[in-house]
């Protein structure tokens, strides 16, 4: 398997330089690839009261944050709740989850996460900003040392596509105990006699029928965006941004937490649809949570990202002969989703824009099945690698360039 | 002649188009062709698939068919399979619906599309071959029989199989009897084989080990099955068994050669109650059995050789044995054909051989009461000075005498005084630091090879340094065993509670600091040994000691997965004390 390597230039394509197609791709370098992404901070509402809560909240600790979103994590991950959440059903913003995130001043923690900022002293660096902002360090550092226009367009842009581009998921999910084992494995005997022929279909398979009984789970999740603009960029830093321990910066920015602001976008909530558990032993309850969570959480992000278009993710073009891309059915890629391809523009003060150069549609028949589980399931196209577009219009596309759903 | 020609022009035709890179050209139709770097379109865009040539070659497919093309277009594997890829040594395997088989490049058959599964391959080049059965839709390979094919194509193992295993079960949970057991097949698709296929255990239903039989790397039985419940790796062309009943067992080989079974010992106890070795595997011609008599030496027979010892080493580096026998506590050192290990007649009282030595011929002994360094030839080469050694361990040789513990190099010189109550053994070659115990204290302290002075701060537990960090336990180190920084770190949230008192109590001993090569503290914890690799990890990113933040982040990213808060307090929402955020 060869390596490939994205830049933002790329042109090679045109040289007919021999790049393997997507399928043959391992997975781990898609999170080598370097383009900005929003960052999120994940948040459980866990009922206690409920059956196989210790399970789901476990299965929520595994799950990963989305590679296509940096890690922005705090240390509270789970709150429990020993009841329903009130007005949980309601598509509105829910008051006591805005009031928790108040209270709890989740906003400051993730502007002070962002500047790495000590919790006891004040210090504060821009390592974070420089990491995910893909600055060149050392010209990051040079220009902010100016204290010039070009130092104020470099945090400018750092505070509208990293800062700003922070988001918060608060996620209640309560099991549904529902059953139905008959259907279901009616159809599964009706499958298996179609492929192999055989009635006596052995423990193992025995086991994979049993396990089909009902576990789901319902998951409503709030989307909150942090708000960071030029008003609170200049207050923190010039009265709370400390290059060395301070004691007034310190106690400056603990007595401003307060007014940080997270905006309310969007609720979702989960479809609750059955979740197959082919190919999972029936004694691996956990995986079987984790799978049905892990799905119906996906499928939420989706949800987010059609209601709020800034929480939509890039991706970057991996190959442009087929032009295929790392995104699939987790993203909640279909037969109808349209692609915007944009080329990022870098200026020489550092800011980055993105301009939209062209649209694609998927290839029918291949979007990459990349759901959890998806191989261990069988799933068709699980194994592809990556979805595959065709091009609907616009200029030449090349590798490096990232596409996001319009 | 016609033909020779027209086939050394394709040739020629083919080398000049592969030297100028085709790439694949999609036109508005969506048809896939190939372009050279001109641009030109060198073969036809007639293909809904086509993938990049390599090596000559490119996978095409129309209609749900796939194929595989040369530069001048022409098939090499005729587009009728319903799936292609690149397999091994540069090979194809090809699915004609439900049977997989594999191509050459030359588009020569090397196994025919007859097998239900061809599975990908190992870092040793080998992989599962399926006949028969079918792929279930799980990904299961239900019903077949099973064998070995490498990366060229070749069918190690004919797959007439029902349960083909490898030998891979470390025994990890097993005591007293480690070695590699036969580890049940997972029969997925996805799966690869974890071994070479040197020896392959055999069974007639695939879901058990219990009295499986053995196969040699090309399919031959050596061993038939039924002959022990539980077989080891053979090794010296012998197999360990082990025959397991409800309030018994028998030990045993299972000689390759002569195809016989050799009971050695037994015990009227089941076998998870036994607490002790039982046999060894064979190393050259002998094994060592342990039994109420002692230890004693069997050869491949199962005679008994030599008998009488309360001790027995083996160091598979040196490839020595060495007992010590009951009578007059001398060891016998023997190689592994049991000829005298050294050239002189010498009585050992005691030996050392560690696995870990740099040394090629230089032994630690004990003669007359003194321990000091000998070569195979039985010469002195460090003199018989002191009253304990242990080493080499890689270049390094801990020693004791009448003024305490310290350290030399393999010439003898003294890479750490002999002034200490007791010294940890190195685990590299030389390390910088020993850990080694004041008398007057009785704490240890970090010894510096480089200008031999012990130095930095004393404590009352440590572990050796390891990727430049140490793990340490000062005196009167208090852990607040109520906090969940703490009891989280052990994870007791899913332990009942009258057991969780215990397992702090337990545990309590094994929380800690992180110290760097500097000796300052990098960590101040309370950490919990079982983290340290998660504290190491964090500590290189940081690059210096923690500050008191970046040590509580530490603690509450490693108890994060078991905290939780309510979020409620009473009908209002409550407030998460400070404490329990890292920002």
């Amino acid at each position: 398997m060869k390596k490939l390597t994205i830049t933002l230039l790329a042109c090679t394509m045109m040289c007919g330089g021999s790049l393997l197609p997507a399928a043959a791709q391992k997975k781990a370098e898609q999170t080598d690839m370097k383009y900005r992404r929003s960052s999120i901070y994940s948040l459980l509402i866990n009922h206690s009261d409920q059956t196989f809560g210790e399970e789901i909240r476990n299965a929520f600790m595994e799950m990963p944050v989305p590679d296509k979103y940096n890690d922005h994590e705090l240390s509270v991950k789970v709150v429990e709740l020993s009841s329903k959440l009130k007005g949980a059903g309601s598509s509105d913003e829910n008051e006591q989850v805005t009031q928790f995130l108040e209270k709890n001043q989740i906003a400051s923690r993730l502007v002070a996460k962002w500047f790495n900022r000590d919790i006891f002293t004040g210090q504060c660096d821009m390592e974070l900003i420089k990491e995910r902002g893909l600055y060149n360090a050392t010209k990051f550092d040079e220009i902010l040392a100016e204290r010039s226009v070009r130092s104020q367009a470099l945090m400018m842009d750092a505070g509208e596509d990293l800062i700003g581009n922070t988001f918060v998921l608060v996620n209640d999910i309560r099991y549904i105990d529902k059953e139905k084992t008959a259907k279901v494995v009616g159809g599964l005997f009706r499958v298996l006699g179609a492929l192999t022929g055989y009635d006596d279909l052995g423990n193992s398979v025995g086991s994979m029928v049993e396990s089909i009984k009902g576990f789901r789970v319902k998951i409503n999740t709030f989307l909150y965006r942090l708000e960071w603009n030029e008003e609170t960029a200049n207050l923190f830093y010039k009265e709370q941004y400390a290059a060395a321990p301070d004691v007034t910066k310190w106690q400056n920015f603990n007595n401003a937490r307060g007014t940080y602001k997270l905006k309310y976008c969007q609720k979702v909530e989960s479809s609750g649809n059955q979740t197959s558990f082919m190919g999972i032993n029936e004694e691996a309850k956990d995986i079987m949570v984790r799978k049905a969570c892990q799905r119906a959480l996906d499928e939420n992000i989706v949800d987010l990202q059609t209601k709020v278009p800034e929480f939509r993710t890039k991706s970057p073009i991996v190959t442009t002969e087929p032009i295929t891309a790392y995104v699939g059915m987790k993203e909640g890629v279909t037969e109808q989703s349209v692609f915007e391809v944009l080329e990022e523009i870098v200026d020489e003060n550092g800011k980055h824009t993105y301009k939209s150069v062209a649209t694609l549609k998927p290839e029918p028949g291949k979007i990459w099945d990349n759901r959890y589980m998806a191989v261990e399931e069988g799933a068709p196209n699980a194994n592809l690698g990556a979805t595959t577009f065709k091009k609907v219009s616009g200029k030449d596309i090349f590798p490096g360039m990232l596409i996001r759903e319009k | 002649m016609c033909r020779t020609l027209l086939f050394l022009l394709s040739c020629c035709l083919s080398c000049s188009l592969f030297a100028q890179n085709l790439s694949v050209v999609t036109n508005e139709k969506g048809k896939k062709g190939y372009a050279n770097e001109q641009g030109a379109v060198v073969i036809a865009q007639d293909y809904t698939d086509a993938e990049p040539f390599e090596n000559g070659l490119a996978i095409v497919g129309k209609k749900g068919k796939f194929g595989v093309i040369n530069t001048s277009g022409a098939f090499v594997i005729p587009m009728k399979y319903s799936s292609i890829k690149a397999w091994g040594e540069k090979l194809f395997l090809v699915n004609a619906g439900k049977k997989v088989g594999l191509y050459d490049q030359t588009g020569a058959e090397v196994l025919k599309p007859e097998y239900s599964h061809i599975g990908p391959l190992n870092c040793y080049g080998v992989a599962w071959i399926t006949k028969g059965g079918a792929v279930l839709k799980s990904n299961m390979i239900y019903n077949s029989k099973w064998g070995v094919v490498t990366s060229k194509g070749v069918v190690k193992v004919v797959p007439t199989y029902a349960g083909l295993m490898e030998f891979s079960d470390t025994l990890k949970t097993v005591q007293y009897h480690e070695g590699l057991a036969l580890a049940i097949n997972k029969m997925i698709t996805t799966d690869t084989m974890k071994t070479d296929g040197e020896f392959l255990g055999f069974n007639k239903k695939p879901s058990t080990a219990r009295e499986a039989g053995i196969l040699d790397a090309n399919g031959n039985i050596i061993m038939p099955t039924g002959i022990a419940t539980w077989v080891i790796r053979p090794a010296s062309g012998m197999v360990r068994c082990y025959n397991l009943f409800s309030n018994s067992c028998k030990f045993g080989y299972y000689n390759l050669t002569t195809q016989k079974y050799i009971q050695v010992s037994s015990d009227n106890k089941s076998f998870d109650k036994i607490e002790y070795w039982t046999h060894t595997d064979f190393a050259g011609k002998f094994a060592v059995v342990n039994h109420a008599s002692g230890w004693f030496f069997v050869d491949k027979d199962g005679n008994k050789i030599r008998e009488g010892y309360n001790f027995v080493g083996h160091s598979k580096k040196s490839k020595v044995w060495y007992a010590r026998r009951n009578s007059d506590k001398v060891c016998d050192v023997f190689d592994e054909e049991g000829n005298p290990f050294f050239k002189k007649d010498l009585k050992i009282q005691d030996a050392s051989f560690p696995e870990t030595t740099m040394a090629d011929d230089l032994f630690a002994v004990q003669i007359d009461g003194k321990w000091g360094m000998i070569n195979r030839a039985g010469e002195e080469k460090i003199p018989f000075n002191y009253l304990k050694m242990n080493g080499p361990n890689y270049d390094r040789v801990i020693t004791k005498t009448e003024s305490g513990w310290g350290v030399i190099d393999l010439e003898g010189n003294v890479v750490v005084e002999n002034n200490f109550k007791d010294i940890y053994t190195n685990i590299e070659a030389s390390p910088r630091y020993y850990w080694v115990q004041n008398t007057a204290s009785g704490l240890w302290q970090a010894y510096d090879t480089t200008d031999k002075t012990a130095k930095g701060n004393e404590y009352a537990t440590v572990y050796n340094f390891k990727d430049g960090y140490a793990f340490v336990i000062p005196k009167n180190f208090t852990v607040d065993d109520k906090s969940e920084l703490v009891t989280f770190q052990l994870g007791t949230t899913y332990v009942k509670a009258d057991n969780k008192v215990k397992v702090m109590n337990d545990n309590k001993k094994y929380f800690g600091m992180l110290i760097d090569s500097n000796l300052d503290v990098q960590c101040e914890g309370p950490l919990y040994l079982g983290h340290r690799k998660v504290a190491v990890e964090a500590a290189k990113k940081v690059g210096k000691p923690f500050t008191k933040a970046q040590n509580r982040a530490l603690l509450l990213n490693l108890t994060r997965k078991y905290r939780s808060y309510n979020f409620l307090n009473g009908k209002s929402v409550n407030v998460i004390k400070e404490e329990n955020w890292d920002f």
